[in-house]
């Protein structure tokens, strides 16, 4: 198989402190799972069955083993796993036409780690909605933009770990910018990372 | 010379063990710790700081704070210049330089003064009538030396070298100002447990209790403070700023900020940091100035707000002069006098305009020794420099001989006007308040509160019950119940006792004796008394006019200091209340704002995102030119050796058509649409037929607006039963992708379809030329390329390099053509493996400018064409639609004015001497000359050296542009004065029969 | 600036939206043929000094449509739900 590049290839290694890690989560699949106007719980109890998760109706992300199921707006789940993941195609033979559609969207996507006590000042520097844990907890998926121009899907994996899933053809600007943005708190980014 | 002499021996809140050196004017000064610029030069004696606006007349300080009109200087030097700095707002750091402006050689000796001698031209609405002389002669000749001689301070023309941020906020309770109503309200806030930011716009928080002696619960004022704001700082809870303004409260409870970070000392990692803020609560406690009371010469070095000579006396240290004289209409200027007399400095007297005022004042001043002068004005400061002295006129009637003062510090009191610029903004105009004389704003929205001295609370006691009520209610009606807050001491905010002196019987004095003289009421804008009845006397007597004849108020410090004694002056002039005067709004920002902190990080390579396709690495090592399209930056030409733009796309070009190239089309948009009805849907979007699209087939379309225009063509095609891929142009990717969404959420909600941007999922390659299945075969694999069982606008799944990509049989160029889609991430191997084997085919790589030049020979069109004014029939499709659906824009597409006979359609041109360029923008007309009574036939749309023909070739539109092929006109381009000869023709130049693209 | 609570994500500010007009016309039935229904569908307009009924994109979160009620005089947002039927597509913006 021919080589696969990563969109952050270009950007070299930084270290001016600790207050925030960056690094690109690479390897990841990203299915999109869209229900039609009155299947979501048809939808939802499949992903539920064949995950093991519980997915319910519009739940922001529940995840366990690996296998993410993250809320990617109106009727619409993103499955998110390591490549190849069996689930991913079980789901798929058995997902029904009546029910949904199911699209791999891996390529489309970026992925950054933020993980640091500096990792949510910065994400505010950019996110024009509350990121304090007593409004946006851990787990919680937002769809917003970072800045005027990017949007973004973020979701806090945990107090201070972040994971920003950004558009392949933004995804060197926008790791340049929160670089820059880093500068006050001390950043460090590491070409691989997992 | 005596170091510091106009500093105090003790006193101040100043650290006199920590001594600083900066430079004003080029000559070493020592400050201390603690000081503003202010306090220091005025510690230092230097009294003339500035030159004025206008008349270039010398100013000195008269505030201690924000509201300062006069004290404007330039800190730094280099890049770094900052001018207009408040002084007295401007913290002392070592090494800070300052400079004064708008004098030339220095501001005690300006040449620049000049101008007070034409003072009489330069009056009210000088601008406005200059400009209306005949024929501006006299303007274009003055107005170059009229420019330099009035002005500010001059920015640094070389680009910022330092650093501003930006970053969003939010918080349960903001707070703004940190007096001791302030102060209160964000401790009770923060005991009910909700988020809180108290921000103060100076270095020192404590507002006025850093300039009050009066005890709160025995403390003195500002030790109080001190304590108050280190237990806020230790709650994780709340958020204290000091030197941040809110500049600006918009809509929906937001408010700008600006956090001055490096105005303490130089910060270029960040020097300043704008913070977007939203609240759920506000509440203002910013406070109140005081007002002038005008008299000739007012402006002169030496006249002060006599709350900032106390400020100077008791939080500074320093002595504004060595005599004194106090000029009143109201209490608060006697503090004044008691706390100069407690620190030693002499007070030649107080002047009360009233003619009684509290006799525990009087015998308090007959006790000091300071004698009082009732029923008195001063009509003017002496001086030709500084003042040097007060001439007093008896107000009582008797026409009493005016007498003269020896003093060089005037300190006025014409009573306090609150803060309410902040308020106006959610609550519109301020009402005049009779009793406190002073514009109040009294009808704020539930969420927000006004404490303290900006809701006409002057009493000490009543500012601090205040605060904490509003504080504890704003956490109440957010639901915090006070158990929240950890740490804390978790009871509810004891008011502390402070005393119960309030400032009273102010008395109204707008009209001052008249007397030989400038009476300035808008300092930094130089607008005098005189002005202001000229305004009136020339019909401009609304505030509004008033404000912009005049220019009051328009100054940095918006008429803070002005705008009320300017209303009353009016409203004398008027005859009316000054009620019925009105008030000009306030609008963001309050105070000045550096252009940078908007911008933020947002310049340079931050300016806005760079989207970079899959390929970009491999477009950079080969050394392409790029060209933005829309955010994205795609390769416009691949220059070998020395090649411009011209020579490297006419070879890339006619290479295509020769042989084969490879073109990076990742950019342009795609939809992935999905359900079962799919079809159906597009079916309506398109205006021709898709309901019989054939899995495993792609099909060109063309949609509307609902107005009949065209909004974008492309190709879309079928990959399984309920599966397809929409392409869009690069440009209006976004517009198509919302415009689908809204019909399928909005309009047609039954539909059972969902659709998705995948421009980034795949990477998109064309690969065009003769030789193009040749290449692509020894490539791919899982795949019969052959015309028979890959025919023109098939589609299939393959394999490059056991990538799974995908297969287009569609042509841009009008060649035998692919496009091929491989996944983002393997985009660039894939790219790289279709160039190993094109090498025996001598591919090519060809950029967006060879794309242009290939498509125009065909006479494809693209945004140049569909610029939102095109209808399907102006670019020769209208056979396309189907008026037998319902489709968006069926029916507005047959307006009379859209399906009229004379409207320019597409049609082809070729330079009559095939060397000569043509112009896009170019006007088409009869005759070479571009009449103002021409008739215009139409316009060129794209241009483009065709290689296939060996000549300049353009596409464009043109009114009956059938009947005319064959004919000459002109393409015209009057700003560049060029007019080319062309030849309409077809707009398809090459194999119009598209056998090569069939092949 | 604007806070609009999208019923899917919560209150965002209004720069993740994009402004969408009139949320009162309904798109006239497919096989209306009337150039004057169709006229005022695409260009007559209200312009309330007052509430007005206006479509908004949730254009940089979860991509719904929305519609608010908003007075045009005090910004005040009163009511805010996910837009179904109504308003012009791809029109004259």
């Amino acid at each position: 198989m021919l080589k696969s590049y990563s969109a952050l290839a270009a950007v070299p290694a930084v270290w001016t402190g600790a207050a925030v890690h960056l690094s690109e989560l690479a390897g990841l699949s990203i299915w999109q799972l869209d229900a039609w106007q009155h299947s979501e719980r048809q939808v939802c109890e499949l992903l539920a069955d064949i995950t093991g998760l519980d997915v319910a109706v519009g739940a922001s992300a529940v995840s366990a083993d690996g296998v993410r199921v993250l809320w990617a707006g109106p009727a619409r789940y993103w499955l998110v796993c390591s490549e190849g993941h069996a689930k991913a195609y079980a789901l798929r033979a058995a997902l029904d036409v009546t029910h949904g559609s199911m699209n791999d969207i891996s390529d489309s996507r970026c992925v950054i780690s933020l993980r640091g006590p500096a990792a949510e000042a910065l994400l505010q520097g950019g996110v024009a909605v509350d990121l304090h844990p007593g409004s946006y907890a851990v787990q919680q998926v937002l769809l917003t933009a970072l800045g005027q121009h990017t949007p973004i899907t973020l979701q806090r994996v945990d107090h201070e770990i972040f994971e920003l899933y950004v558009y392949r053809s933004y995804a060197q600007h926008t790791l340049e910018w929160l670089i820059a943005s880093a500068e006050p708190f001390g950043v460090s980014w590491q070409t691989q990372g997992m | 010379m005596i170091e510091q002499p106009f500093r105090l021996a003790t006193g101040g809140l100043v650290d006199r063990a920590q001594a600083i050196d900066f430079v004003y004017n080029g000559t070493y000064y020592k400050g201390y710790q603690g000081d503003s610029l202010a306090s220091a030069l005025l510690a230092n004696g230097e009294r003339v700081l500035a030159r004025s606006f206008k008349y270039h007349r010398p100013r000195g300080v008269f505030s201690a704070g924000p509201e300062e009109p006069s004290a404007l200087l330039t800190v730094g030097w280099g890049t770094r210049r900052e001018p207009n700095a408040l002084a007295t707002l401007q913290p002392l750091y070592d090494g800070l330089v300052a400079s004064s402006q708008n004098c030339w050689p220095s501001p005690r000796f300006d040449l620049g003064a000049v101008n007070s001698w034409f003072a009489p031209l330069l009056s009210a609405g000088f601008y406005y009538k200059t400009f209306m002389w005949p024929g501006h002669s006299a303007w274009m000749r003055f107005e170059k030396i009229i420019r330099k001689a009035a002005g500010m301070g001059e920015a640094s023309r070389a680009p910022d070298p330092d650093i501003y941020r930006k970053s969003h906020a939010f918080c349960d309770v903001l707070v703004v100002g940190a007096g001791p109503a302030g102060l209160m309200a964000a401790e009770a806030a923060a005991d009910t447990g909700a988020r809180v930011w108290l921000v103060d716009e100076q270095p020192r928080l404590g507002g006025q209790l850093n300039r009050e002696t009066e005890l709160i619960d025995g403390l003195d004022g500002h030790d109080w403070a001190a304590r108050r704001v280190a237990r806020l700082q230790k709650n994780d809870a709340v958020t204290v700023l000091a030197n941040t303004t809110v500049f600006a409260a918009y809509d929906n409870m937001s408010f700008g900020l600006v956090e001055r970070c490096g105005v303490l000392q130089h910060k270029p990692e960040t020097r300043q940091r704008l913070w977007m803020l939203r609240a759920s609560r506000v509440i203002y406690a910013t406070g109140a100035i005081e007002r002038p009371l005008l008299f000739a010469d007012n402006d002169r070095p030496g006249v002060m707000q006599a709350n900032a000579v106390r400020s100077y006396n008791n939080q500074y240290g320093v002595s504004c002069g060595h005599r004194t004289l106090l000029y009143t209409n109201n209490d608060s200027a006697y503090q004044t006098a008691v706390d100069l007399c407690s620190s030693g400095q002499a007070v030649v007297g107080v002047v009360d305009v009233r003619a009684q005022i509290n006799p525990d004042l009087a015998q308090q001043m007959h006790e000091l020794g300071v004698p009082v002068k009732l029923a008195t004005a001063v009509q003017r400061a002496k001086g030709r420099q500084v003042v040097a002295g007060a001439e007093l006129i008896a107000l009582d009637g008797s026409g009493a001989a005016v007498s003269t003062v020896d003093c060089d510090c005037i300190a006025v009191s014409g009573g306090w006007s609150p803060n309410v610029q902040l308020h106006s903004m959610v609550a519109g105009m301020p009402g005049f308040d009779a009793d406190l004389v002073a514009m109040l704003s009294r009808q704020l929205p539930a969420a927000y509160q006004s404490v303290g001295a900006c809701s006409g609370s002057y009493c000490l006691q009543a500012c601090l019950e205040q605060g904490a009520l509003a504080g504890a209610s704003a956490g109440d009606s957010l639901g915090f119940s006070g158990q929240a807050a950890a740490g804390f001491s978790g009871q509810p905010a004891a008011v502390p006792m402070a005393g119960k002196h309030t400032l009273s019987a102010v008395e109204a004095f707008w009209q001052p004796p008249s007397a030989k003289g400038k009476q300035f009421v808008d300092l930094q804008h130089d607008v005098c008394r005189s002005d202001i009845a000229q305004a009136h006397s020339e019909g401009f007597q609304s505030v509004e006019h008033l404000k912009r004849y005049t220019t009051l108020g328009m100054a940095g410090d918006q008429g803070r200091s002005s705008n009320l004694n300017a209303l009353a002056l009016m409203a004398e002039h008027r005859g009316v209340e000054i009620s019925a005067v009105g008030s000009t709004s306030s609008r963001p920002p309050v105070s000045p704002v550096a252009l940078g902190v908007f911008g933020g990080l947002e310049r340079g390579q931050h300016f806005r995102p760079y989207r970079r396709s899959p390929m970009q690495a491999w477009h950079d090592a080969r050394g392409a030119v790029l060209q933005e399209a829309g955010l994205w930056r795609r390769p416009q030409y691949y220059p070998i050796g020395g090649e411009s733009l011209e020579e490297a796309y006419r070879r890339e070009a006619a290479h295509v058509r020769q042989k084969v190239g490879i073109v990076d089309v990742s950019s342009l948009g795609k939809i992935q649409i999905n359900g079962p009805d799919s079809a159906e849907f597009l079916h309506r979007v398109y205006v021709n037929n898709w309901l019989k699209l054939p899995v495993g087939k792609a099909r060109y379309g063309v949609m509307l607006r609902e107005d009949g225009m065209v909004l974008d063509d492309g190709t879309t095609s079928r990959w399984g039963e309920h599966d397809y891929l929409m392409t869009t142009t690069t440009a209006n990717a976004g517009a198509v992708m919302l415009h689908l969404e809204h019909l399928l959420q909005v309009v047609w909600p039954d539909l059972r379809v969902r659709i998705s941007s995948v421009t980034e999922q795949w990477a998109g390659m064309a690969v065009a030329g003769p030789n193009s299945r040749e290449l692509l075969q020894a490539c791919v694999t899982g795949l019969d390329l052959s015309n028979e069982s890959f025919p023109f606008m098939a589609v299939a799944e393959a394999q490059i390099g056991e990538v799974p990509v995908r297969l287009l049989r569609i042509s841009f160029s009008g060649e035998l053509a692919y496009e091929v889609y491989a996944p983002a991430n393997h985009g660039q191997s894939v790219w790289e493996a279709i160039m190993r084997a094109g090498e025996i085919h001598d591919i090519m790589p060809y950029g967006t400018e060879a794309l242009g030049a290939l498509r125009i020979e065909k006479g494809h069109v693209t945004g140049n064409e569909l610029d939102g004014r095109t209808t399907l029939g102006d670019v020769g499709m209208a056979a396309m639609a189907n008026q037998n659906k319902d489709f968006i824009g069926r029916m507005l597409m047959r307006r009379e004015g859209l399906v009229a006979t004379d409207r320019p359609v597409l049609s082809g041109f070729k330079s009559v001497d095939p060397s000569e360029p043509l112009q896009a923008g170019a006007i088409l007309l009869r005759g070479a000359e571009a009449e103002v009574e021409a008739e215009k036939l139409g316009h060129i749309s794209s241009v483009t050296f065709s290689p296939a023909l060996g000549q300049h070739i353009a596409l464009g539109f043109l009114q009956q542009a059938r009947q005319r092929t064959g004919d000459r006109l002109y393409a015209v381009y009057p700003l560049r004065d060029h007019a080319v000869e062309v030849e309409v023709c077809e707009p398809c130049f090459l194999d119009p029969e598209g056998g090569r693209t069939r092949a | 600036m604007l806070s609009i609570d999208c019923p899917q994500c919560g209150p965002r500010d209004h720069t993740e939206f994009s402004y969408g007009g009139d949320a009162r016309v309904q798109r006239p039935a497919a096989d209306c043929d009337d150039p004057t229904v169709w006229h005022d569908y695409v260009y007559a307009r209200e312009n309330p000094r007052g509430v007005h009924h206006e479509l908004w994109q949730h254009s940089q979160g979860c991509r719904s449509w929305l519609e608010l009620q908003r007075h045009t005089v005090t910004h005040e947002i009163t009511q805010v739900r996910l837009a179904v039927g109504g308003s012009v597509s791809g029109g004259s913006r």
